[in-house]
């Protein structure tokens, strides 16, 4: 018999020691290597066109981690929400890399 | 953990090896054609891996959460199927944005002869450097595009019509 007030603590707790979000929380670091990885290229790029790229593939690293980071959040929230919020950050994300390559070639936006 | 949480830490361990492949590919790569490569297609199977795991992690938690006699909270399966759904999508919209990107960011740099790297080498010089810049193709832009300012968006102009009078 399990009282309906102790199925959410029992459910914390066995979610925050399961292996899943170990796993998770080891895509996350990975995730964030790469993006460091990318940081240095945008950084050191020779041309805009290489900063460019890294900073759109950073977008895509960031719209996968903002994905995980909704499932380190599982138990205790909505994870629904992150998930809003990478679908916006995607969209702009493209959007944002198209607008800024138009502007180098042609240098007005118009 | 199930079978379903297995497949899915697999499925993202493999992802975190082709985005950080894909990352160090991007910052050791020669020139700019060559780290094209790397940022357009393994960042793009990362994302699909990650995502497809994190995927099969929610629907192991769907099947628990799953409406039976034993369990009488019946609404947490909807939550956790739109969290399915917009997974999905998201893959499905990054499927299709970044490797547009990409390409747009490849033409972008050929039709701007973006040849600066390997100008100053006689062939056989450096063998890392790529000489795909040298092949004139139509639509090279060899001088700033020049074309004739938009009346829409040209601020100075509107601006200075509307003080005129």
């Amino acid at each position: 018999m399990i009282e309906p007030w102790s199925a959410p603590l029992a459910n914390v707790g066995a979610a925050a020691h399961s292996p899943t979000s170990y796993v998770v929380l080891a895509t996350c670091l990975a995730l964030l290597t790469g993006a460091i990885l990318l940081l240095i290229r945008a950084l050191r790029g020779p041309t805009v066109f290489d900063r460019i790229l890294a900073v759109n593939a950073m977008g895509t690293k960031t719209v996968v981690l903002v994905a995980c980071i909704a499932f380190l959040d599982m138990p205790h929230g909505n994870p629904s929400f992150y998930l809003d919020t990478s679908i916006v950050y995607a969209l702009i994300n493209f959007v944002a890399t198209i607008a800024i390559l138009k502007y180098i070639q042609y240098r007005r936006l118009s | 953990m199930s079978v379903l949480e297995i497949l899915g830490a697999l499925f993202m361990l493999g992802g975190c090896v082709f985005a950080l492949t894909g990352a160090v590919g991007v910052l050791r790569m020669p020139d700019f054609y060559a780290r094209l490569h790397p940022a357009g297609k393994s960042d793009t199977l990362a994302q699909a891996l990650i995502l497809f795991g994190l995927a099969l992690l929610a629907g192991q938690q769907l099947i628990n959460a799953w409406p039976s006699e034993a369990n009488s909270h019946a609404d947490a399966w909807i939550g956790l199927a739109n969290i399915i759904l917009k997974l999905g999508l998201l893959t499905a919209l990054l499927f299709l944005t970044a490797p547009t990107a990409t390409h747009a960011i490849a033409k972008a740099a050929r039709l701007d002869r973006y040849t600066r790297l390997p100008f100053d080498h006689e062939p056989g010089d450096d063998p890392a450097s790529s000489r795909v810049a040298e092949i004139v193709v139509a639509g090279d832009v060899t001088e700033p595009l020049e074309e004739p300012p938009g009346p829409v968006l040209d601020v100075r102009e509107t601006v200075a019509e509307d003080e005129d009078p």
